[in-house]
């Protein structure tokens, strides 16, 4: 990828790496790719993803220089800014945390958080649905209960019910 | 409303089994080691050997 290759031209003196994995092609296929695509960015055929969530081709996954996760999320969304702020030395006393807000990523489990909240926001939604088709249920029963109890509906009904 | 109740089990399932192998930032990275590599700097095998380098690990496929 083009992307990557400048990438590693910009940022290589001050710490970059760049490492495209894959599991699933053999050693020519990989090699093929390198010389269509002009890679000059790391390769590496390893033996499975395990460890990594990889919803889609391509995920990029930021490292640290402790070997901890800065950001992960789809290639296309790198921008240099995010990786001038990755390279930035660290800010914390912890030796290499970023701050807050500095990572670009928001935790993965933030995303399943917000699709148990969709879900629940349908349920709820398909609940009101309910319980407003059992009140309208409701007051229609109640009309045709009138219609034995004297009301002025029940009157027209059962004036109407002679006349037929 | 069986519909309903299926897709949202489902959705909830699918969400939990994601949060469960979903890695958070300041987490540690898996290792992974290299079967193969092209490009790379000399004696570099595995992740854990760009400690010191901020690394981008690129998922991909060819196809």
């Amino acid at each position: 990828m083009p992307r990557f290759n400048e990438l590693k031209t910009l940022y290589e003196t001050q710490g970059l790496e760049i490492v495209a994995a894959n599991y699933a092609q053999n050693d020519t296929e990989i090699q093929d790719f390198i010389t269509t695509y002009g890679a000059t960015y790391g390769m590496a055929r390893v033996a499975d993803d395990s460890g990594y969530t990889v919803p889609s081709y391509s995920t990029v996954f930021a490292i640290d220089r402790q070997g901890r996760l800065l950001w992960s999320g789809s290639s296309s969304l790198v921008t240099n800014a995010m990786v001038e702020d990755w390279l930035s030395p660290p800010a914390g006393k912890d030796g290499g945390k970023k701050e807050e807000g500095c990572s670009t990523s928001p935790a993965p489990g933030g995303s399943a958080a917000a699709a148990v909240l969709a879900a629940l926001a349908v349920l709820g939604l398909r609940s009101k649905r309910i319980k407003a088709r059992r009140v309208g249920a409701l007051r229609a029963g109640s009309t045709v209960v009138g219609k034995d109890s004297g009301t002025p509906g029940a009157r027209t009904d059962s004036s109407q019910g002679r006349q037929e | 409303m069986r519909f309903w109740q299926l897709l949202a089990v489902s959705v909830l399932l699918a969400c939990s089994t994601y949060a469960l192998h979903a890695q958070a930032v300041g987490d540690e990275v898996a290792n992974k080691v290299f079967l193969n590599s092209w490009n790379t700097p000399g004696g570099f095998n595995e992740v854990t050997d760009y400690r010191g380098s901020v690394l981008l690990l690129d998922w991909f496929g060819t196809t």
